[in-house]
């Protein structure tokens, strides 16, 4: 520990503090704070708990579910959900066309639909941040690069640059992964430069070019940091995009194939047969609302908890 | 007004030790109009610093004052090199800083630091006090990794802080906390010249004395130069020993902080000291009430630019802009009444 | 300019009598009184300065009169008597009326006070058709008038023009003809000249007390700038963290300040005319509202705190004519406590 100098005449300005002690605030008591907003908003603690339950079913998928999804049982086709008549807990949603358990299938459907929404989300965010700091810190040549590639882009429907994507490159996982990445990194591109434009002018950012810090490390260092909760607000409300737009993508036959449970897979497999076995469409169909919903309300919460004017003062 | 750099030093006594000359700053901003008018008419310019030229010596405090607008701040980001001038010389410690490149300046921006009024948008709100006031050490490697603590601690005890409240975040310190922290980054560097722009404009009247207080002890103590900037002449006459007094973007009136403020002799000098309300039941001085209103500096008025508001304005004032003309010792006026001697 | 406003004006001399005022705001960290048990008087023609840094309560004071507070914050209690009429028994609808015609305020910053996307004449029109039923030619002629009174050049012209096209000042002396269009018996100022130019602040000063010497007016200025209320003000309140701490006239109040804050905000403004002498800050922080200290709130920073300080709040006290003050140095307060036993006495400072 440094030898403390003797107190110039300045601390005559402040009471005496005799007999130092460590008082830096308790340890993670920001997310303690967070935590306790959660709980006291309906909207975020329902949101929280579906986006809870979500994430736990994805992770735990194989102890969770009761049988082999792809195990075929040709002898319980279109058996019917529990709680119907003919139907049994054995098979509390029922099975497909092919005697497959539907519960089964959705619970491993969660699997896909996480990972593709976190992975869609990381890369684009990652990458369109990076992008729109690096436009609006610099200006000049980089901006108009990037934000004309951004104009560029956005002038496409985003739906049919995914559905052109795949057509050239083929469907599976990662290929979606990919083109939803591409269609969504300029929202991030976008957000991050109109705050970095902002945050340019701020004081704090001055002093640290008067400091004579390097603008990449300024970048890194106070840029970034600062625009975290906007683009956690964005990325939030995307992976509920990510997830309907997958769905949508595998449903078309672009996407996840076959014997992969996606959400929209199965509803590929049972829109034919609404009549016959409703329960293969609704299931799917409803974890898709109910996930939706849930990421919303959170996201929704997130975004009026996440202090605007980044001037928090006590 | 020669023009050669060292020009300013000279005429204010410096002779090659000032720590800052700065010679002739410029700076316009082009003024992006409506869809119309910047298509049909020419390009408007916002003349917001014009010909500035001052210099600062060894442990010495200049006062730059004017009201708002007239260029006191964009004077300091020229200096700090934050904004690049148009056209003007800025020499710290000798070095010439306008010809260089952003890398080579930075060396030669520890030697100076500032302090901004804002107490609120100065300090990162993600960082921790340790972080804040490391960075310049950090950047600078000035002291191996495993002292910084140690100094930083050093660091926030001579600004009167706890040094245990490293860990803490801005947003739980207060206004005159927060300038205290400002300071303490900005002496982290080891400066020559501290700059402060408004730095207690922002604060209770309780709070601006303790800060000015430790101001004036850290100046003391680190042997610094100060540039303070500010529109409160009170606090510029307790804190400073020379003054400059702008308008419009220009100089009007430079000397010793005695000279100005016992015996102004610019016009606009004089109307602002006698407008300053004092707390006291009989006002010390007549009150010169100007008229009129500041004039926009996207126009600045023909020839002397205060014209407009001068309670002595002639015609050569309206058509001749008046240089700094050396009075003696230390003191310059820009005014053509003046330099006839029949003011 | 007798002031008439349509109703009997007050035989006595009292236009304002706030009896202990008290609001509050619920924060997260539990209820903030912003005003404890505030009580003063403004007499007819007579302006009343409200001093005290930011937090101290001014400004929720001036607000709580026109009961303009907002929510979630609260006026838990108190009396606020205009013209012996106790304004917090009133209805919203008669406050509305109150206000722009016997009662005005106004505020800081004039950028954000006038809308930017009507004219002028709109605005101060206004107020001369909603109060008094005007039709639009004779309000424009009546405030083509007021123009003129506050000092603004080619009245007729630049009524019709935008607000950005005034400059500071100039707005600030529209919003002051606002204020006074409906000849007000009482007019609020809250740091009304604190956002602008030095010189421009003289301009408007100077104005207001030449309104002062013409109008029969009585006016509240809220600011924590001693050397404006020493332009203005016949008397002055010092607030601090929610009381006020002393009442004196004028220049009691500047030349022999007698609470230990109001010495130190008087000993801690540098002055142009005082050279060399060295500035005393006081030391510390403004006590936390949620929770202030027992006892006297500035004794924590106080150099002359007493044992007895701590323990109980002292209570405003006449210690000499027309000169209230707040605080156990002077042995009048501790017996006028004592003579009560806590029973709080009624004071009208």
């Amino acid at each position: 520990m440094a030898e403390s100098p003797v107190a110039p005449a300045s601390t005559r300005g402040l009471p005496e503090f005799a007999g130092y002690s460590v008082e830096a605030e308790p340890r993670f008591a920001g997310v303690r704070r967070l935590l306790g907003d959660l709980w006291a908003s309906k909207k975020g603690t329902v949101g929280a708990l579906i986006v809870l339950l979500l994430l736990f079913t994805a992770a735990f998928a194989p102890v969770l579910a009761p049988v082999d999804p792809t195990k075929q049982s040709p002898r319980d086709k279109w058996v019917p959900p529990a709680l119907t008549t003919r139907g049994s807990w054995a098979h509390p949603f029922g099975t497909d066309n092919l005697g497959r358990d539907v519960l089964s299938r959705v619970i491993y459907g969660a699997r896909v639909s996480v990972s593709a929404g976190f992975l869609v989300i990381l890369v684009a965010a990652t990458f369109g941040s990076l992008m729109g700091a690096l436009a609006g810190y610099f200006g000049g040549l980089a901006d108009t690069l990037i934000m004309r590639l951004v104009d560029f882009q956005l002038s496409f429907p985003f739906v049919l640059l995914a559905i052109i994507f795949m057509a050239i490159f083929g469907p599976g996982f990662y290929n979606i992964v990919i083109a939803l990445a591409i269609a969504l990194w300029v929202n991030y591109a976008r957000l991050v430069r109109g705050e970095t434009l902002k945050l340019r002018e701020l004081e704090f950012v001055q002093a640290a070019r008067a400091i004579g810090v390097p603008r990449l490390a300024i970048i890194r260092r106070h840029i970034l940091p600062n625009v975290l909760p906007g683009i956690l607000v964005l990325a939030t409300l995307d992976v509920a995009f990510v997830i309907i737009y997958e769905a949508s993508l595998s449903f078309l036959g672009l996407g996840i194939q076959p014997p992969t449970p996606s959400w929209g897979i199965l509803i590929n497999e049972g829109y034919r047969y609404l009549a016959e076995a409703w329960w293969m469409t609704v299931f799917p169909a409803a974890a898709i609302i109910l996930t939706s919903l849930g990421i919303n309300l959170l996201g929704d919460w997130l975004r009026d908890t996440i202090d605007p004017t980044l001037m928090r003062t006590n | 007004m020669p023009a050669f750099a060292g020009a300013a030093a000279m005429a204010d006594g410096h002779n090659g030790t000032a720590v800052l000359e700065v010679q002739g700053l410029t700076k316009h901003f082009p003024v992006r109009g409506g869809l119309l008018p910047g298509l049909l008419s020419e390009r408007r310019f916002v003349s917001a610093v014009d010909g500035v030229s001052f210099s600062i010596g060894p442990g010495e405090s200049f006062g730059l004052v004017g009201e708002s607008g007239c260029g006191k701040s964009t004077t300091a980001r020229l200096i700090m090199r934050l904004i690049e001038p148009d056209r003007g010389s800025i020499r710290l410690r000798g070095v010439e800083l306008t010809s260089l490149s952003e890398a080579e300046l930075r060396p030669h921006r520890r030697e100076m630091q500032i302090v901004f009024q804002n107490p609120y948008a100065s300090l990162d709100p993600r960082m921790t006090v340790e972080q804040i006031v490391a960075e310049p050490l950090l950047t600078h490697h000035l002291v191996p990794r495993r002292q910084v603590r140690g100094r930083v601690m050093e660091l926030l005890h001579a600004v009167g802080l706890n040094p245990y409240h490293l860990g803490r975040y801005p947003h739980q310190f207060s206004g005159g906390q927060r300038q205290r922290i400002g300071l303490a980054r900005a002496l982290a560097a080891g400066p020559r010249l501290l700059i402060a722009d408004e730095p207690v404009s922002a604060l209770d009247v309780s709070i601006q004395a303790q800060i000015i207080g430790l101001i004036q002890d850290l100046q003391e103590q680190y042997h610094l130069s100060l540039l303070f900037i500010s529109h409160n002449l009170s606090v510029v006459k307790y804190l400073c020993s020379r003054v400059g007094v702008m308008y419009l973007g220009r100089l009007v009136e430079v000397g010793t902080a005695e000279e100005v403020f016992e015996r102004p002799r610019h016009p606009y000098t004089r109307a602002l000291l006698s407008a300053i309300p004092e707390p006291t039941v009989e006002q010390p001085r007549e009150r010169i009430i100007l008229s009129g209103d500041v004039p926009s500096p996207v126009n600045v008025p023909r020839g002397c630019r205060f014209n407009t508001r001068c309670p002595y304005a002639e015609r050569i004032c309206r058509e001749q802009e008046p240089v700094l003309s050396d009075l003696g010792h230390g003191q310059r006026v820009a005014c053509h009444l003046v330099a006839q001697g029949r003011l | 300019m007798r002031a008439t406003n349509g109703r009997a004006a007050a035989v006595d001399e009292v236009v304002l009598d706030v009896r202990d005022l008290r609001v509050q705001f619920p924060t997260r960290r539990g209820l903030l009184t912003a005003v404890d048990g505030v009580s003063f008087q403004v007499r007819r023609g007579e302006t009343l300065g409200l001093v005290g840094e930011s937090g101290c309560g001014k400004t929720v004071t001036g607000l709580s009169i026109l009961r303009l507070v907002e929510q979630p914050g609260r006026i838990s209690g108190g009396q606020i008597l205009f013209h012996g009429e106790d304004l917090l028994a009133k209805s919203e609808r008669e406050m509305r009326r109150l206000r722009g015609d016997a009662i005005s305020m106004i505020f800081q910053d004039p950028t954000v006070t006038l809308n930017p996307v009507l004219r002028i004449s709109e605005q101060m029109t206004e107020v001369l058709r909603y109060h008094r039923g005007m039709r639009r030619s004779e309000a424009r002629e009546r405030c083509v008038e007021l123009l003129r009174l506050v000092g603004i050049p080619n009245p007729e012209e630049r009524l019709d023009h935008y607000p950005h096209e005034f400059s500071g000042g100039m707005q600030q002396r529209v919003i002051i003809a606002i204020a006074l269009a409906l000849e007000p018996a009482l007019l609020l100022a809250d740091e009304p000249t604190t956002a602008l130019d030095v010189t421009v602040q003289a301009q408007i000063i100077d104005l207001l007390k030449r309104l002062k010497r013409e109008r029969a007016g009585s006016m509240v200025l809220i600011t924590h700038d001693l050397g404006v209320v020493a332009q203005l003000c016949d008397r002055v309140a010092v607030m601090y963290a929610g009381s006020i701490v002393e009442v004196a006239p004028l220049r009691e109040i500047l030349e022999q300040p007698l609470h230990p804050y109001t010495r130190g905000l008087l000993d801690c403004v540098p002055r142009l005319d005082t050279g060399g002498r060295r500035l005393r800050a006081i030391p510390g922080v403004v006590p936390d509202l949620v929770a202030p200290p027992r006892g006297c709130r500035f004794q924590p920073r106080c150099e002359a705190a007493l044992e007895h300080c701590q323990a109980r709040r002292p209570r405003l006290v006449e210690v000499a004519p027309e000169h209230f003050v707040a605080c156990y140095l002077y042995p009048q307060v501790l017996a006028a406590e004592e003579r009560s036993d806590g029973v709080p006495q009624a004071v009208h400072p």
